[in-house]
C-alpha cells in the first residue's frame, strides 16, 4: 500500500479540491482506495465526498491541569510558572483559574504547587469519524475539538486508525489530505508518506509557503510531485515556481488552469471532476491523476 | 471530579483573560477558520484603509506557520529577535541520579534508568522547565534553543510585526505569544491608533491566543459548504473565549444564495458585516504585492473593502 499526502503550506490553494477529484478518479480506475482528512482544524473532505458516518471514535490525546480548590491556599506559584499564560489570578477571590484552551498539560503547575492541589488529567480533544463516501470508498476524518491543542497528536491517531483499516481492506492507496501550515499537524501528516503531492498557485505567498512545506517533505525523504493550481493567474510569477521545482528536482505533475468550474463546483459541494468532467480544469486533473498512478503503481 | 472541574465558570475565566490580554488601543483580529479565504488580504487592506484615514496602524502577522503579510506588502522585514524555548542543560557533576526530572517530564523527553544519569531527547522537550524546578541538586541549568523569530518592518506608513516558526519546530504557541509581546513593546515606544492581527487558519489554541483581547474579530469566509462548516467552528471558538465576532463574506458572488451562511450567523447571534465580491483586481494586486486599495480604488473589490472598513470603524467607534 502507498500512502500519499497532499500538502501546500498555504491554506486555500486547492488541497481538498484536488484530493477529492483524485479520489474520484483513482477509485473509478479500480484502485482500492482509502481517503484520510488530516486537516483536523477544519476538515472538509468528507463534505465534498458526501460521506455518510459509519463510526465515530473519541480521542483523548491532550492533557489539562485541574485545580482542587479544597486544597488550594492561593499562593500563586502555579500562575508564576505557567509558560502558556493559561493560569489567571483572580485578585478578588485570591484564587488561580485555569483557562483550559491555553493549557497544554505540561504539568509544571502541579510540580510547583506546594499543596499538591493540581492534577493533570487526560481529556478528550478530538474524534475520528469514519464515513463511507457516495463513491464507495471509506473516508477517515480527524476532528479537533474547538480551541484545543494537540492537533499533531490527533493527526497521528487518525493516520494510525486509517492505516489499520486500509491494511485490513488491502487498500492500494491511502490518500491523505493534509492540513495547511508547516507546524506540528503538517509534520505529522507528512511523516510516513511514500509520496507527497505538493500543490501551489503562482503567487508570492503560496511559493513562500511551498518552500517551507517542501523542507518538511525533504526531511522525511518522501519523493514528491508538484501541481500548479490557477496556473494562468500570473504567467510571469509561474516561472518562479518552475525555477524552484527545477532547482530542487521536483517532478512537475501538471498545471490546473484558472477555471470557474472549480469555485462553482465547490459552492455546490461536488468534486469538479464529477460536476464538470469536460471542463479544462477536470481535463488537467485527469492527466495529473494518470501521472500519479503511474509513479505510484508503475505501468 | 466535580470539584476539580471549571466547566461552569469558563466564561468568567475568558472575560478575565480578555481583560488581561487587551492592548490599550483598539484591536481588530482577522481570522476565518478555513484557509485561503482572504484573511491576510483583508487584514492588509483594512490597514491601508485606516492609514488613508490618517490613523497609525500596527499590523501583526500571527500566522507563524505560514506568515504572508510581509509578502503581500512586498516588504523586507528586519530587527529580527529570536524566540527561545527552555532546554535543560544537565550538569552531571551535580546529578545524584534520583530520577525526579524524568518522573515529572510529561512529554517523555527525559529517560531515567536506576542508578544512571538521565538521558535527554531534545526533540520531545516542550520547554516547560518542570525538570529544572524539581531537581534537588541543581544539576539542571538553564539552556535554550531558537524555535522562531519575530521581526518588524514598515510599508505604506503601516508598521508591521511578524512571527515565524522555525521549520520542524512544534511549539508555535510560544511564537504567537512572542508576537503579542512584541506588539506590546512597540505600543510602549510608539503611538498607534489601531492594532490589526492576522491569524493562522483553523480553530485551534494558537488562533484563540491570537484573537484573545481583541475588541472585534472578523471571520472571513466564502459562500461554499466548506466556508460554512469552518465558519461554524470559528464562531464557536469566539464564543468560548468571549470575543465579539462579525462575518465578512468574501467571494460573495460565487453563489447567489447565502442562506447557509446567514443561518450559521443567526445560530451564533452575529451577522455579515460586509460582502466582498470575487474581483480579478484583488487577485492581481495580491500577486503584485500592492494592496488593491492602493492599486485600483474604483474596482468593485476595493469599493467593498472600503465599505467594510467604514463598518469596522463604526463598530470600534474610532
Amino acid at each position: 500500500m502507498k500512502e500519499v499526502v497532499v500538502v501546500s503550506g498555504k491554506g486555500g490553494v486547492g488541497k481538498t479540491s484536488l484530493t477529492a477529484s483524485l479520489a474520484y478518479l483513482f477509485s473509478s480506475n479500480n484502485a482500492r482506495l482509502m481517503v484520510v482528512d488530516t486537516d483536523v482544524d477544519a476538515p472538509n473532505l468528507a463534505l465534498l465526498l458526501k460521506g455518510e458516518k459509519v463510526e465515530e471514535i473519541s480521542v483523548k490525546a491532550s492533557e489539562k491541569a485541574f485545580i482542587d480548590y479544597a486544597k488550594c491556599d492561593g499562593c500563586g506559584m502555579c500562575v508564576k510558572y505557567c509558560k502558556e499564560n493559561a493560569i489567571l489570578w483572580d485578585s478578588k477571590e485570591n484564587k488561580p483559574y485555569i483557562f483550559d484552551v491555553f493549557c497544554e498539560g505540561c504539568g509544571v503547575c502541579s510540580v510547583v504547587c506546594p499543596r499538591k492541589a493540581i492534577k493533570i488529567e487526560l481529556v478528550e480533544n478530538g474524534s475520528i469519524v469514519i464515513s463511507r463516501s457516495t463513491y464507495g470508498f471509506l473516508v477517515v476524518t480527524g476532528q479537533l475539538k474547538i480551541g484545543e491543542a494537540g492537533s499533531g497528536k490527533i493527526v497521528m491517531e487518525v493516520k494510525l486508525k486509517a492505516n489499520e483499516i486500509a491494511k485490513k481492506n488491502k487498500a492500494d492507496i491511502l490518500l491523505v489530505d493534509g492540513p495547511p501550515g508547516t507546524g506540528c499537524p503538517a509534520i505529522a501528516a507528512v511523516s510516513g508518506a511514500h509520496y507527497a503531492i505538493l500543490i501551489t498557485e503562482p503567487t508570492p505567498a503560496a511559493l513562500s509557503d511551498l518552500k517551507r512545506i517542501y523542507e518538511i517533505v525533504k526531511h522525511f525523504q518522501a519523493p514528491s510531485g508538484l501541481v500548479i493550481n490557477k496556473a494562468d493567474l500570473e504567467e510571469n510569477f509561474k516561472k518562479e515556481i518552475y525555477k524552484f521545482a527545477e532547482r530542487e528536482g521536483i517532478q512537475i505533475l501538471g498545471e490546473i488552469p484558472l477555471d470557474n468550474a472549480i469555485p462553482y463546483s465547490l459552492a455546490q459541494g461536488i468534486p469538479v471532476i464529477e460536476y464538470a468532467p469536460n471542463s479544462p480544469a477536470s481535463k488537467s486533473i485527469k492527466k495529473i491523476a494518470e501521472k500519479i498512478l503511474q509513479t505510484l503503481l508503475g505501468e | 471530579m466535580n470539584s476539580l472541574s471549571l466547566g461552569g465558570k469558563s466564561l468568567n475565566v475568558a472575560e478575565l483573560l480578555n481583560e488581561t490580554h487587551k492592548f490599550n488601543v483598539p484591536t481588530i483580529c482577522v481570522t476565518g477558520g478555513k484557509g485561503g479565504t482572504g484573511k491576510s488580504t483583508i487584514a492588509v487592506n483594512l490597514a491601508i484603509f485606516f492609514t488613508l484615514l490618517g490613523k497609525k496602524v500596527l499590523l501583526a502577522d500571527c500566522d507563524v506557520d505560514a506568515p504572508n503579510i510581509a509578502i503581500l506588502l512586498n516588504v523586507n522585514l528586519g530587527s529580527r529577535e529570536e524566540v527561545h524555548q527552555f532546554v535543560p542543560q544537565f550538569n552531571l557533576d551535580k546529578c545524584i541520579k534520583c530520577g525526579r526530572c524524568a518522573e515529572v517530564c510529561r512529554s517523555h523527553a527525559i529517560l531515567h534508568v536506576k542508578n544512571s544519569f538521565p538521558i535527554f531527547f531534545k526533540s520531545l522537550c516542550t520547554g516547560c522547565e518542570a525538570c529544572k524546578l524539581v531537581c534537588k541538586s541543581q544539576a539542571i541549568e538553564e539552556g535554550y534553543k531558537v524555535i522562531g523569530w519575530t521581526s518588524t518592518g514598515s510599508a505604506y506608513n503601516i508598521d508591521i510585526v511578524s512571527g515565524e516558526l522555525k521549520l520542524k519546530e512544534a511549539e508555535s504557541a510560544a511564537v504567537v505569544i512572542a508576537v503579542k509581546e512584541r506588539i506590546q513593546k512597540m505600543l510602549n515606544t510608539n503611538k498607534y491608533d489601531l492594532v490589526i492581527i492576522d491569524t493562522a487558519p483553523g480553530a485551534h489554541c494558537d488562533v484563540a491566543r491570537s484573537m484573545i483581547g481583541s475588541d472585534i474579530a472578523l471571520a472571513v469566509t466564502e459562500p461554499t459548504p466548506f466556508g460554512a462548516h469552518d465558519l461554524d467552528l470559528i464562531l464557536s471558538l469566539a464564543e468560548r473565549i468571549n470575543v465579539k465576532m462579525k462575518v465578512v463574506l468574501n467571494r460573495s458572488n460565487l453563489l447567489e444564495n447565502h442562506d447557509v451562511i446567514e443561518e450559521i450567523c443567526k445560530k451564533h447571534s452575529t451577522d455579515i458585516i460586509a460582502k466582498i465580491p470575487l474581483d480579478d483586481h484583488i487577485l492581481r494586486s495580491y500577486v503584485k504585492g500592492k494592496p488593491v486599495l492602493l492599486d485600483n480604488l474604483d474596482s468593485p473589490g476595493a469599493k467593498a473593502l472600503i465599505e467594510l472598513g467604514g463598518k469596522v470603524k463604526g463598530v470600534l467607534e474610532i
